[in-house]
């Protein structure tokens, strides 16, 4: 008994005296507080317009456009949205002598962030050959520079590369391989738009001979804005 | 008889008195030490500090780092800085910069670097480890935001972690916004990194 009570003095000693000694480490302590504020990426349709936005009669006549190329059945793809064909070719216009239709264009928040996201064109009383002039301006409203990286048009998702190759779109809403509508897309991808900037882009829109009289055509096309840095176009010239 | 006896006993004690002054008189010298230790001081603090945020731009300055000292101790030494990033988006990465020197004197080393930030009211701590990147989810949503890279860029003595008195080592923590950080939001940590005597780390 009295041998245990021996044994446990001195072990208790040694394991104070190692606390004290772990204590007794003498040291300093250095900080860095970080905070760190994310921008934002955000990009605005400020602008759409047509050319031929007051209805008749006016003094302005109708144009007429007749593309010059056209699509063979394998051009075209389904996509959800109608069937879609992009194709290399132009459009011949020429000045009519009358003003039949019209069209509108305006824009609208549709996911209630303060901003203009989608553009709508409307054609009024169309005919096959009408053909309207479109331009929109897109402003970085945001903080971070940005690239307009692709068109989806009807869900035929474009690039740069691609609008320069072939930049004529055909849409046949009902899969007969007779297209209703035409757009011509311009370009404005691959071009970086600094925060408090914004670039402007005119298209043609052709309503074609297969259209159907007292017939409705949509035509939608996204525009996919990218952190510049994060863009397919970042680092080309 | 009896006076015979008591002059006997006096003559003795003379005698035993005698021999003890001898004793007495050895001679003796005495050598003594006297100890004063003075105890030294562990002690660091930022001396400069920078971020390369100007040095590396993707050919547009649209973020803005600020790097500014914000705690200093009862002697007037830098112990915290504070950094902010402003206008940051994914992939964006940061270096900053802060020479630790050893204005003590004591020789010291890393013990350990340790990140905090808060979850839900609830403070987190996340070891630091140098040369490791670690992924942090500073809001909660099981996707990392955020992660962080700290190293010594320039060992002035070539000793590692040691820092010696009056030296410095510069270290370099590296701030990355991962794809999963969202728009408009404020992430915030702390690093915490203490520095102790050398021969006990």
């Amino acid at each position: 008994m009295n041998l245990k009570k021996l044994l446990v003095l001195p072990i208790f000693l040694i394991l104070i005296s190692s606390i004290s000694v772990a204590l007794a480490m003498w040291s300093e302590t250095l900080k860095i507080n970080v905070t760190v504020n994310t921008g934002e990426v955000d990009a605005e349709i400020v602008r759409a317009y047509v050319d031929d936005d007051i209805p008749p009669p006016t003094i302005k006549p109708d144009y007429n456009g007749t593309p010059n190329a056209w699509p063979n059945c394998t051009d075209f793809n389904y996509t959800g949205e109608g069937w879609v064909a992009v194709i290399k070719g132009d459009i011949d216009f020429e000045e009519l002598d009358k003003d039949v239709a019209w069209a509108e264009a305006w824009t609208e928040d549709t996911d209630g962030d303060g901003d203009n996201d989608t553009a709508y064109v409307k054609i009024h009383n169309g005919y096959p050959g009408y053909m309207v002039w479109f331009s929109l301006e897109v402003d970085n409203v945001g903080t971070i520079p940005i690239f307009i990286d692709y068109y989806i048009v009807n869900s035929t998702t474009l690039t740069k590369e691609e609008i320069e190759e072939n930049n004529l779109v055909f849409l046949d809403a009902n899969g007969d391989c007779e297209p209703e509508v035409l757009i011509q897309l311009y370009n404005i991808l691959g071009e970086q738009i600094d925060p408090g900037q914004g670039r402007e882009s005119s298209w043609r829109i052709v309503v074609l001979q297969p259209a159907s009289e007292n017939s409705e055509y949509v035509i939608s096309v996204k525009l996919v804005a990218v952190q510049w840095n994060e863009s397919i176009y970042y680092g080309k010239k | 008889m009896y006076i015979g006896k008591s002059i006997m006993g006096i003559f003795l004690a003379l005698v035993m008195l005698a021999s003890m002054s001898i004793a007495l008189a050895m001679w003796s010298e005495t050598l003594k030490i006297n100890v004063t230790v003075n105890t030294g001081e562990v002690d660091v603090a930022w001396t400069e500090y920078r971020h390369n945020d100007t040095e590396e731009k993707p050919g547009l300055d649209v973020t803005k780092v600020y790097v500014e000292a914000e705690d200093w101790d009862e002697e007037g030494d830098i112990i915290k800085l504070n950094v902010t990033i402003d206008n940051a988006y994914p992939c964006y990465n940061v270096s900053i910069y802060g020479n630790v020197s050893n204005i003590g004197t004591i020789p010291v080393k890393l013990l350990s670097a340790t990140i905090k930030y808060t979850i839900n009211a609830e403070e987190q701590s996340d070891p630091l480890p140098l040369d490791t990147w670690v992924d942090l989810d500073l809001d909660n949503d099981s996707k990392a935001d955020i992660n962080v890279f700290l190293e010594i860029s320039n060992d002035a003595d070539c000793d590692g972690i040691q820092i010696d008195p009056g030296s410095f080592d510069v270290y370099e923590l590296t701030i990355h916004v991962k794809q999963n950080a969202t728009e408009l939001t404020t992430y915030f940590f702390e690093i915490e990194m203490v520095f102790a005597q050398w021969n006990e780390v």
